[in-house]
């Protein structure tokens, strides 16, 4: 298969991938912004429904970059590793982290639905807890220097 | 030593006590006796059961058929070396048991198995709030002290354990919240405590087979005596009118609903999402999925996603 359409594949999973995680992403920073636990359970189905197109695209994503990388013969120069380490960092360190909060949120809506007494503050302090805008903005910053890499190989 | 606990909770309680002996060698009825003389002595009269056969199944047979409250039984077997088989009595009689059971510790001769001090389990679920009321039940009849553990996540176990404590209307009692793996803290905490109390979830079902349960786990490492809580149904001839549970029926996962109007419905336990598989809301009576949020309705319509797909009925 030639160059170009392994580029195609790679760049057609990071469409898919921006696309899913970038909803995650919003999901995220906006249950901060609602108190209203219907809507928060309305977002956070957003984020769920998109996991298996997040998984996929992330699959077809790296199948579609490593073909590219041998087929282009990108291994011997430093950009192409340094970008599939980070995205693989990137990746293990936020997994962890937003796997807490989402499941974590939806513990504490489980909770009320089901009775359990929990106040205004402790729906908020929830909500608030895993810092999202630090994770998503985490992973916007890697995916930012990520596609610099990407376009300038620098080196 | 487990006889002697039934005997004294039986007297501590006003319960009727019934022993059961199963073997085949014909000994039995003299160990009856010997057992029913040792109760008397302690001032319970006892009534016996001798029956023949396989020994677990008699027992969980016989339980049944008395309507009882509680199995007591002893835990040998039940020790680390054959924690991973599922051969052992009282293993069997604990995953299959239809009533409570209450798994007595005999390793120690030296323990007195008074319960001053009893830990009650809760993950917050609507089935671990039946085990806690019926530890507490059990606690406020003896007399003991009551602490709550919640392992995993600290905000959430905050909140659970607050509200679990206001429920029972213990709010001065100890709480206990700390990460990690909840059969291993529950059982290193039940070093300070008489008595465990947990729920049966977990025990049911073939996820058994592949990671063992909390209780299960609970009962074969504390060191504590362990009441293993009835909050799930084992089988689709347990349900209850309005009741699901996921079952194991001829070696498939079910998820089993008795409509109050005694319809039956027996649908796949798989979320047809991703596969996982869903949990019994008691309260909404709907079948939720732990993993990404999915629900259904009790006969398997969807009431909300990620899934698309209705969970598909099997035939039992």
């Amino acid at each position: 298969m030639s160059y170009g359409w392994w580029k195609f594949i790679h760049l057609a999973g990071v469409v898919g991938f921006v696309a899913a995680h970038g909803t995650s992403m919003a999901a995220t920073v906006l249950m901060r912004r609602i108190r209203e636990p219907q809507q928060v359970a309305g977002v956070l189905q957003l984020s769920a429904a998109t996991v298996s197109a997040f998984y996929v695209s992330t699959l077809v994503l790296l199948v579609g970059g490593v073909g590219a990388g041998v087929v282009g013969q990108w291994f011997d120069q430093g950009w192409i590793w340094l970008s599939l380490g980070l995205l693989v960092a990137v990746g293990v360190l936020m997994f962890p982290m937003a796997r807490r909060h989402f499941r974590r949120v939806r513990m504490i809506l489980e909770l009320m639905e089901t009775g359990t007494a929990v106040s205004q503050d402790d729906f908020a302090r929830v909500l608030n807890s895993g810092n999202p805008v630090l994770t998503a903005g985490t992973g916007f910053v890697a995916l930012l220097f990520i596609l610099y890499l990407m376009v300038l190989k620098p080196f | 030593m487990a006889e002697e606990v039934a005997a004294r909770l039986a007297k501590q309680l006003g319960a009727v006590l019934v022993l059961i002996n199963v073997d085949e060698t014909g000994s039995g009825e003299d160990v009856l006796r010997a057992a029913a003389n040792r109760a008397r002595i302690v001032g319970v009269e006892a009534q016996t059961l001798h029956r023949e056969g396989a020994v677990a199944e008699s027992i969980v047979a016989a339980a049944a058929e008395l309507r009882a409250d509680l199995l007591v039984i002893g835990d040998h077997g039940m020790g680390m070396d054959s924690r991973f088989s599922l051969g052992g009595i009282p293993s069997q009689v604990a995953h299959h048991s239809p009533v409570d059971i209450l798994v007595v510790r005999t390793a120690d001769p030296s323990r007195d198995h008074t319960y001053r001090r009893a830990l009650l389990a809760t993950d917050g679920s609507l089935t671990a709030h039946q085990a806690t009321r019926h530890g507490d039940a059990l606690a406020q009849a003896l007399g003991a002290e009551v602490a709550l553990i919640y392992v995993g996540d600290e905000l959430i176990g905050d909140i659970v354990l607050r509200d679990t404590a206001a429920r029972l209307d213990r709010d001065g009692s100890e709480r206990i919240v700390i990460k990690g793996n909840p059969a291993v803290q529950i059982s290193k905490h039940a070093v300070d405590y008489d008595l465990v109390v947990v729920g049966n979830k977990g025990m049911t079902g073939s996820r058994r087979y592949i990671q063992r349960a909390v209780p299960s786990r609970v009962a074969h490492e504390s060191v504590s005596d362990v009441l293993i809580v009835r909050t799930v149904s084992r089988s689709f001839f347990d349900l209850r009118p309005g009741e699901g549970a996921v079952v194991e029926v001829d070696g498939e996962t079910v998820a089993a609903y008795l409509h109050d109007d005694g319809t039956t419905f027996t649908l796949s336990a798989r979320c047809q999402h991703m596969g996982c598989i869903v949990d019994w809301n008691s309260r909404a009576r709907t079948w939720d999925c732990p993993c990404h949020g999915s629900r259904y309705e009790y006969s398997g319509a969807v009431i909300n996603g990620p899934t698309t797909k209705p969970l598909p009925p099997v035939q039992t």
